[in-house]
C-alpha cells in the first residue's frame, strides 16, 4: 500500500494545528505534512513522496506551486481556501486544477475523504486497504456490477454492505410504496415474538432494536440491539423456525419491511439486488456465528474462573469454621495442659521424697503397689469416694486420713485391721507416706491420660486442615466422626451425645473431605439447639439397587426446619445463621457438593412440631467407590 | 469432721486432683471435698448443712456441662448460708462477659487462669480463708498454724486489745 502525502500549507500556525487536528484519523494511512509556506514545502519534498491531495491558501506564491503540483500525471486533488482575491483562484483553476474550495472555516472531513477516495480510484489503488478511513460506500454503490459477473463483496465492510442494499431498496420503493414496505416505527413496537411464527424481514434504516429472549422464572434477558444497517427477522424468515428471539423498537425506527410475497416479487424484478442481498444475510448470520462463539470461548474461560473462585469459597468456609473452633480448642487442650503440668510439679516434689523415706520392707511393699494400682486404674467417681470416705472415718479418725485410704482403696476394715490397727500413733505418719506413693502413681496415670487426649485433638485438627491424597481410600466413618466430636468437645459439653453406631464396613472416601460434612452437620446440630440439647449420631449399612451403602446420620433436638424452608437450605447464599455461628453460611451446599462427588445423597428430615421437634441429616455413602472425582483439581482438568 | 469445708468443683477429674494435691496440707484444718459437677457440689452443700458443717470456700472451674461455674456462684452468693465463703474461679475459659457477671452478681473474690502454679493457688487460697476465719471464727488460735500466722496472731492481739 502506498502511504501517500496530504501537504497542507498555510501562513498561519494556528490553521495548520487545526488542519492536523480534523485530519488525525487519516494519519494512519496518509502522511499528514504541514508547510509554513510553498519554499518550505518545496525544501522538503522528495520525488518518491507521492502526494494525494493538497490543502493550502491561495497566494500568489502558492498559485505557482499549485498550478505546477496539478499538471503533474498523477495529479494530486487540490483543495484550496477561498482567496480573498477572486482573480488568484481563476488564475489557478485556467492555468491549473482547483477540485474544492474550503469556503467555510471548518473544514469538512466528509469532502477530504471523498475526494480522496476518487484520488485512489484514479490510481486504481485497492480500496479496500483504506477502507478504515475513508467511506468508499459512495464510490461503489455508484453502480452495481452487470448480472452474472462477479462482484467482490468483500471489498466491503459490513456496514457499507448493508447501507448499499438499504438505499438500493429506498430506491427501489421510493415513490413506489403501495404495499407501505418503507415504515416508522414509535418505540416500543414489536417485530418478531420469540417462538412465533415469522413472516417478515426488517431493514433498520434508523434507530434502535433489542432483542430479548426468555430465561428461566419468567424473566427475559437483552440478547443484544440492532442498530441502522442491521436485519431482523432474517434467521426465522429464511428458515421458517420459529423467531429466536423477541424484537422490540427501543426508539422510534425507521424500517424497511420485507413480507415473504413482496421479497420474492423484489428479487425477481430487481434481480441484480439478489447477489448483495444474499451476502448481506451471510455476512449477517456469520456475524451473529462468530459472536456466538467468541461468547462461548468467553463463557468457558469464566466458567473456569468461577470454578476456580468456588473452590476458593470452599476453602475458605472450611477455614472459618476452623478458626471459630480454634477458640475452643485453645480451652479445650487448656484442662490437659494444666493437669500436665500440676501433675509434673507434683512429681518434682514427691519423687525425691519417696526415695528418701525411711520405711519398712513391708511398707515399701504396700507402697509400691499402691503406686502400681493408682497407675493403672481409673480413682473412683467424687461421690463414691465421698461416700466410702465417711464410712471409714470411724476407723482412721479424720475425714483427711479417711480419705486417702478410699483413695488407696485400703480403706476396708479387713485393710484396716491388717495394714493399719498394729501402728498406733504411727498411723497418719503411714498414710502421708502411702499417699505419696499413690499420688505419683496417680499423676503418672493423668499425665498420660492427658496427653494422650492432647494427642487426640492435634490429630483431628491435623485432618481437618490437611488435603485429601487423590486416590480414595477405604476408612473408618466412626473414626472421622469421632476426631470431629473431639475437635467439638468443648462445645458438646452441655449436650447429651448418644452414639448408636452399627457394624458398619470401611467406606472408600476422601476421609477429610467427610469430616467437613460431620463438622458442618454438628456445628448446625449446635446452633441449632442453642447451646444444649441432644445430638445422636447413627450409623447403619443398607443396600440400593445392589450397592452397598453407609448411612450416618446426625440428629439434633433442636427447633426443627419448617416445610417451606426445607427445599432451600442446600441453595448456595441461603442461610439463617447469625453472628457468631460457625462458618459462611454455605456449609450444606458444600457438603451436598461433597456427598455428591462421592456419589451418594445427603437427606434432611425434620420436624417442627412443638410436641417433637427435630432435625436429622442422613448421608448415604456407597462402599465401594473408586472413582471418586476430587475438588476442583479434577474438575479443572476434565475441563482442560 | 472439720466445722469448715472448703470445696473444689471441676468436671475434669485429672484436673480435679491437681487442685487437691495442690490443697492437701489444708486437709488438717478444713475438710476439703471434691464434686465433679455442679449437682453433686450442691448435694454436698446439702449434706454439710445435715452436719452443721459451713461452706468457707468454694473454687471453681466455669465450662462444665450442666450449670455453669459462674452460674453457680452467682446462686450461691444470693444463699444467705453462702454468701460469706469465699468464691475462687480457676478457669481457662470464662470470657469477659461471664467474668464480669462472677464479680459482679457472683461475689467473686479471686480468679485463677488455667494452667496454675501450685504453690501460688495455695498462698492465695490460705489467703483467703484467713480472711474467712478473721471474719466469721471466733477461735483463730485454732487456724494461726495452716494459716497465714501473722494476719491471725495480730487479730488476735487487736481483739484482746478492744475487749
Amino acid at each position: 500500500m502506498t502511504h501517500y502525502a496530504i501537504v497542507c500549507i498555510h501562513s498561519d500556525a494556528n490553521l495548520l494545528l487545526d488542519l492536523q487536528l480534523s485530519l488525525g484519523s487519516l494519519a494512519s494511512h496518509f502522511h499528514i505534512l504541514l508547510f509554513r509556506d510553498v519554499k518550505q514545502a518545496d525544501d522538503h519534498l522528495t520525488k518518491d513522496q507521492p502526494i494525494a491531495m493538497l490543502i493550502s491558501e491561495l497566494t500568489p506564491q502558492s498559485q505557482t506551486y499549485l498550478v505546477a503540483q496539478t499538471q503533474l500525471q498523477n495529479r494530486p486533488k487540490c483543495l484550496v481556501f477561498n482567496p480573498n482575491e477572486p482573480s488568484l483562484l481563476i488564475n489557478l483553476i485556467n492555468l491549473g486544477h482547483v477540485d474544492h474550495v474550503i469556503a467555510t472555516p471548518q473544514m469538512d472531513l466528509e469532502t477530504v475523504k471523498g475526494q480522496l477516495s476518487q484520488f485512489l480510484q484514479q490510481q486504481n489503488e485497492t480500496l479496500t486497504h483504506y477502507a478504515d478511513v475513508l467511506d468508499t460506500t459512495q464510490l461503489k454503490s455508484a453502480s452495481f456490477p452487470p448480472q452474472g459477473q462477479f462482484l467482490d463483496y468483500s471489498l466491503y465492510s459490513d456496514n457499507e454492505l448493508s447501507n448499499l442494499v438499504i438505499n438500493a431498496l429506498y430506491r427501489v420503493f421510493s415513490g413506489n410504496d403501495e404495499h407501505h414496505v418503507c415504515r416508522k416505527y414509535s418505540k416500543n413496537h414489536l417485530l418478531t415474538r420469540e417462538g412465533e411464527h415469522n413472516n417478515a424481514l426488517w431493514f433498520i434504516a434508523d434507530g434502535e432494536v433489542q432483542l430479548k429472549k426468555h430465561i428461566a422464572a419468567g424473566q427475559e434477558q437483552e440478547v443484544t440491539v440492532m442498530r441502522a444497517g442491521s436485519m431482523v427477522g432474517g434467521m426465522s424468515f429464511i428458515t421458517g423456525e420459529p423467531a429466536f428471539t423477541t424484537s422490540i423498537t427501543l426508539t422510534g425506527t425507521e424500517v424497511i419491511k420485507l413480507e415473504k410475497s413482496q421479497f420474492a416479487t423484489l428479487m425477481k424484478s430487481n434481480s441484480e439486488l439478489l447477489g448483495p442481498f444474499t451476502h448481506l444475510l451471510l455476512r449477517n448470520f456469520n456475524r451473529r456465528l462468530q459472536s456466538s462463539i467468541i461468547t462461548k470461548l468467553k463463557l468457558q474461560s469464566t466458567l473456569q474462573s468461577l470454578d476456580a473462585a468456588h473452590a476458593q469459597l470452599v476453602e475458605t468456609e472450611k477455614m472459618a469454621v476452623l478458626g471459630q473452633l480454634v477458640a475452643g480448642i485453645a480451652h479445650e487442650l487448656n484442662n490437659p495442659v494444666a493437669a500436665i503440668l500440676r501433675g509434673a510439679d507434683t512429681l518434682k516434689q514427691k519423687v525425691p521424697s519417696l526415695l528418701a523415706q525411711e520405711i519398712s520392707a513391708n511398707l515399701r511393699q504396700l507402697g509400691a503397689t499402691t503406686l502400681n494400682n493408682a497407675m493403672k486404674i481409673t480413682p473412683l467417681s467424687t461421690a463414691i469416694t465421698r461416700q466410702k470416705t465417711k464410712a471409714a472415718i470411724p476407723l482412721f479418725g479424720s475425714n483427711a486420713l479417711a480419705r486417702k485410704a478410699v483413695q488407696m482403696q485400703l480403706d476396708s476394715p479387713e485393710q484396716f485391721a491388717k495394714y493399719f490397727a498394729p501402728l498406733g500413733s504411727e498411723l497418719t505418719e503411714t498414710i502421708q507416706q502411702l499417699d505419696t506413693y499413690y499420688l505419683v502413681g496417680n499423676f503418672l496415670r493423668s499425665i498420660d491420660v492427658c496427653a494422650k487426649r492432647i494427642a487426640d485433638l492435634v490429630k483431628g485438627l491435623k485432618h481437618y486442615a490437611g488435603q485429601d491424597i487423590e486416590q480414595a481410600v477405604f476408612s473408618d466413618l466412626h473414626e472421622g466422626l469421632e476426631e470431629t466430636l473431639v475437635i467439638f468437645e468443648n462445645r458438646l459439653k452441655s449436650y447429651q451425645v448418644i452414639k448408636e453406631y452399627g457394624d458398619i464396613p470401611l467406606v472408600q472416601c476422601h476421609p477429610i473431605e467427610l469430616q467437613q460434612i460431620w463438622t458442618n452437620l454438628i456445628a448446625n446440630a449446635i446452633d441449632a439447639t442453642q447451646g444444649e440439647g441432644e445430638i445422636k449420631l447413627h450409623s447403619h449399612t443398607m443396600t440400593k439397587c445392589q450397592q452397598d451403602f453407609v448411612c450416618i446420620s446426625i440428629e439434633d433436638n433442636g427447633i426443627g426446619i419448617p416445610e417451606e424452608k426445607k427445599a432451600r437450605i442446600f441453595e448456595l447464599n441461603y442461610t439463617t445463621k447469625r453472628e457468631g455461628n460457625f462458618g459462611l453460611g454455605i456449609g450444606l451446599t458444600v457438603c451436598q457438593q461433597i456427598v455428591k462427588r462421592h456419589h451418594g445423597e445427603i437427606k434432611v428430615i425434620s420436624s417442627n412440631d412443638a410436641q417433637s421437634h427435630f432435625t436429622r441429616f442422613e448421608v448415604y455413602l456407597p462402599v465401594n467407590n473408586p472413582e471418586i472425582k476430587q475438588r476442583s483439581r479434577a474438575e479443572n482438568e476434565q475441563e482442560a | 469432721m472439720n466445722k469448715y469445708v472448703l470445696l473444689c468443683v471441676d468436671d475434669e477429674r485429672e484436673v480435679l486432683d491437681s487442685v487437691l494435691a495442690d490443697l492437701d496440707t489444708l486437709g488438717d484444718l478444713f475438710d476439703v471435698e471434691a464434686a465433679q459437677s455442679v449437682g453433686e457440689a450442691k448435694e454436698l452443700l446439702a449434706e454439710m448443712q445435715q452436719n452443721q458443717q459451713q461452706l468457707a470456700l468454694i473454687l471453681c472451674d466455669h465450662m462444665m456441662p450442666g450449670t455453669q461455674g459462674v452460674d453457680f456462684l452467682v446462686e450461691l452468693n444470693q444463699d444467705a448460708a453462702y454468701k460469706a465463703a469465699k468464691k475462687l474461679l480457676l478457669t481457662g475459659q470464662a470470657g469477659l462477659e461471664a467474668t464480669v457477671e462472677a464479680v459482679n452478681h457472683g461475689g467473686l473474690d479471686f480468679y485463677i487462669a488455667k494452667p496454675w502454679q501450685g504453690d501460688e493457688l495455695m498462698a492465695h487460697v490460705q489467703e483467703l480463708l484467713t480472711d474467712f476465719i478473721l471474719e466469721n471464727e471466733s477461735d483463730l488460735m485454732h487456724y494461726a498454724r495452716g494459716l497465714d500466722a501473722e494476719k491471725i496472731f495480730s487479730a488476735i492481739h487487736a481483739r484482746r486489745q478492744s475487749l
